[in-house]
């Protein structure tokens, strides 16, 4: 089974690099060189915070770009150019489908953050600041939640066209980031606001477990415990998105 | 090349050659209303949602913001008034962001003349970081030189001086303010604490005379003014004299 999920993966990957995806990493670095050579002489000595700042928010940015374009559009595309029905006649079953072209932009993304994270690591180390192992423990926080928008794209995509699967994907993003204080909200609202903000609450991924670029910047110590937790969480989001999209794609008439 | 695509050319270079014209003249005539601009601007905690995830990176765009309003009001162009609703931002923002406390703190007392403010700059600096050995260290800066409250000024030094990754620099200004604030047994020791701990020779000198002259005003020697020659004597028989 294995074989059938690498080959498909293999093939997904083969074709980001076609598709020039690798071009962004090299627009990365002229934004951290922009940051670095532009910005510097007028932050007033914060060059060390922006530098890494605007490194980790780019490498979410562009990670987040590549989910959109590409993850949204991965099933349906297939679908429109009938290259599926080729494959699926193979003895290739519809999950394995899915689970290759999941693991295939993994790798594309894993390969891109690591490429950027060479960069970035350079960056870094040409201004003031000290380069922590935390900075690493940001990068990979930042992979597990492209990882898990991924999944949710892998979803949309087999519900609905590129474009719909794009804005559903970017709609998660956002409200993934906005669920804490949707939360807030509700308490403050009381009644049914607060219900429906808790379900929502509970129902959604949030995405701000993720997210711990400005404590690291700042040098705050991150425990592995957080590492860990949010690993399990990531992976659940992951595993729920992809049992859902299996379910959805098994029904779909090709 | 064709007319057809001379044509082409000719539309597309004067495009691009009249464009910049145009945007110019609409940036004069925002010119006037730009003076104003922040006062729209929006609250840190609205900006705090609405960049999802991407605080820091906003803090640091609105930083850059704040820095060129500054420089604004150095050309004459406005009266900062503004400067402590884009400060409030970056705060909110970024709560972790020192430096913006540490350059509002010196804004509020160089340009504003406004000591208490810069202090309540920093205060919020130092419950938001409350293991920053700078903003401490700017509380009796701002203490020191510009309130002259020279014993409060002492003990934010002293604090600074005990945290992690401060300098010797803050054990010497807490001696110093120590000294001019009258305490001198305080101030002893602090100069002392310094010569114990401190890796530079030069601080060490320093720390060393320093001592002696506290030790010579308390034993009541004669003293030509607050900072007078040290005299040459073994600073550890001193110190057992003066315990």
């Amino acid at each position: 089974m294995m074989n059938r999920v690498f080959a498909v993966a293999g093939g997904t990957f083969r074709e980001s690099v076609r598709d020039r995806l690798f071009y962004l990493v090299g627009f990365f670095g002229i934004i951290l060189v922009g940051a670095t050579m532009v910005l510097s002489p007028l932050t007033v000595g914060a060059q060390a915070k922006i530098v890494a700042d605007v490194g980790l928010a780019a490498m979410a940015l562009l990670g987040l770009l590549v989910v959109l374009l590409v993850g949204a559009n991965m099933v349906r595309k297939e679908m429109e150019r009938r290259t599926i029905t080729t494959i699926l006649t193979k003895p290739v079953g519809r999950g394995e489908y899915l689970l290759g072209k999941y693991l295939g932009l993994t790798v594309t993304l894993v390969c891109m953050l690591a490429l950027m994270g060479v960069l970035y690591v350079v960056a870094v180390l040409l201004t003031p600041a000290t380069l922590a192992w935390s900075h690493l423990g940001a990068i990979y926080l930042i992979l597990l939640e492209l990882l898990v928008l991924t999944a949710a794209a892998v979803l949309f995509s087999t519900l609905a066209g590129p474009a719909l699967a794009a804005v559903l994907s970017l709609s998660l993003f956002v409200i993934g980031h906005l669920l804490d204080s949707l939360r807030d909200f509700g308490a403050l609202a009381g009644g049914v606001r607060k219900a429906v903000a808790e379900v929502v609450f509970r129902l959604l991924p949030n995405l701000e477990v993720f997210n711990i670029r400005a404590e690291v910047v700042h040098g705050d110590p991150v425990s592995a415990g957080h590492l860990g937790m949010a690993t399990v969480y990531g992976v659940a989001w992951v595993i729920v998105f992809l049992l859902l999209a299996r379910a959805v794609f098994a029904r779909k008439e090709l | 090349m064709n007319v057809g695509s001379l044509a082409r050319v000719v539309v597309v270079v004067g495009l691009l050659a009249v464009l910049p014209l145009v945007a110019s003249s609409v940036r004069s005539d925002e010119a006037d209303s730009s003076r104003d601009e922040r006062l729209y601007y929006p609250s840190g905690d609205f900006l705090r949602q609405a960049t999802l995830g991407f605080h820091a990176p906003a803090a640091d765009y609105v930083w850059l913001q704040a820095t060129q309003y500054y420089g604004g009001y150095h050309r004459g162009e406005h009266d900062l008034r503004y400067f402590d609703h884009l400060v409030d931002a970056v705060a909110t923002l970024d709560p972790g962001f020192v430096e913006a406390y540490h350059f509002a703190s010196l804004v509020h007392c160089i340009d504003h003349g406004d000591f208490d403010r810069a202090l309540n700059v920093l205060q919020r600096g130092i419950l938001a970081n409350p293991s920053n050995w700078r903003l401490h260290f700017d509380m009796g800066f701002v203490n020191y030189v510009f309130k002259r409250d020279f014993a409060v000024a002492s003990q934010w030094f002293a604090t600074a001086a005990e945290m992690d990754g401060s300098t010797d620099f803050c054990r010497r200004f807490a001696a110093f303010a120590s000294r001019r604030a009258g305490d001198l047994e305080g101030s002893l020791l602090l100069w002392d604490n310094l010569y114990q701990t401190t890796d530079s020779a030069d601080m060490r000198a320093l720390a060393e005379k320093m001592i002696e002259r506290c030790q010579e005003t308390l034993s009541g020697a004669p003293q030509d003014g607050l900072i007078g020659p040290p005299a040459p004597s073994n600073k550890t028989t001193k110190l057992k004299e003066s315990s």
